[in-house]
């Protein structure tokens, strides 16, 4: 079955960094949705829900936290799988993080290690 | 400067290009440094210590990271080898900063931009390298007031 993936990072290049390690990772990848912060992801997901979020922390406008904890608290996004693809190295905020229910990956990562990240959090199906 | 916080910036940043541009950084000595025009993104942070973490380098490098990261022989517009370059600086400080810290430390970071006021920071550590013969340059600064 097709997945539904949003892409959020303030780089257009992370962007097309992860969306092309999706790609080659063999994921059946269906729509692929991009933002560059947090508001903007929001603003897709009011309309075009998806199967699998994928966003950076540091981002301008809103950052990956916050647009967790907005997702966590909006009864239609509250249980959309999130991969936080990140620099930090935190051990006390990546455990606030996966509390929200999201999966951690550092960034820079390989196409393994996304698509293991991605099984974990989806499943096996995929 | 601190030979301490050169060495952990000299392994942040080579780390950096290796794993996020897939090509290796070579270290150069000062007395050959030149500016051939470069390019200089800077990323603050603010926690146990305020300061930023900048990388500036050769027109030719930064079309290298760039056309490197995005997986393409073609060059890239301007605004996304600044982008790509960003994206650089950014994981570097992410490596960095956990060494730098106490243990358990969190820093916030800002979007890659300029470099901040020097009156504000002062420079820690420079570490001089390049990449395919091309030059580049890299800065810890903290708050002077650390």
């Amino acid at each position: 079955m097709p997945l539904n993936v949003l892409v959020v990072d303030d780089s257009a290049v992370m962007r097309t960094m992860v969306i092309r390690t999706l790609q080659l990772s063999k994921l059946p990848l269906g729509n692929v949705l991009q933002a560059g912060n947090g508001a903007e992801a929001l603003d897709l997901l009011a309309t075009r829900p998806v199967d699998l979020a994928l966003i950076d922390i540091n981002m301008p406008v809103m950052n990956g936290e916050q647009l967790l904890q907005q997702m966590r608290a909006d009864e239609k996004l509250k249980t959309t799988p999130v991969l936080v693809i990140s620099t930090e190295s935190s051990t006390t905020r990546i455990a606030s993080l996966v509390s929200c229910g999201a999966e951690f990956l550092h960034k820079p990562f390989t196409p393994e290690s996304l698509r293991k990240s991605v099984q974990e959090l989806i499943g096996e199906t995929v | 400067m601190s030979a301490w916080a050169e060495g952990l910036l000299r392994n942040a940043v080579f780390s950096s290009v290796e794993g996020l541009a897939f090509t290796f950084a070579d270290n150069c000595e000062p007395e050959v440094e030149q500016n051939h025009g470069q390019r200089e993104i800077a990323v603050t942070f603010v926690g146990p210590l305020n300061g930023a973490v900048c990388i500036a380098a050769d027109p030719d490098v930064i079309e290298i990271i760039a056309a490197n990261m995005l997986a393409s022989d073609e060059k890239q517009p301007l605004h996304l080898q600044l982008d790509a370059l960003g994206e650089l600086v950014n994981v570097t400080a992410g490596n960095l900063l956990p060494e730098l810290g106490p243990p358990g430390a969190v820093f916030d970071l800002a979007p890659p931009g300029t470099r901040p006021p020097a009156e504000e920071f002062d420079e820690i550590a420079r570490v001089l390298f390049t990449i395919e013969g091309g030059q580049a340059v890299a800065s810890l600064l903290l708050s002077a007031a650390a």
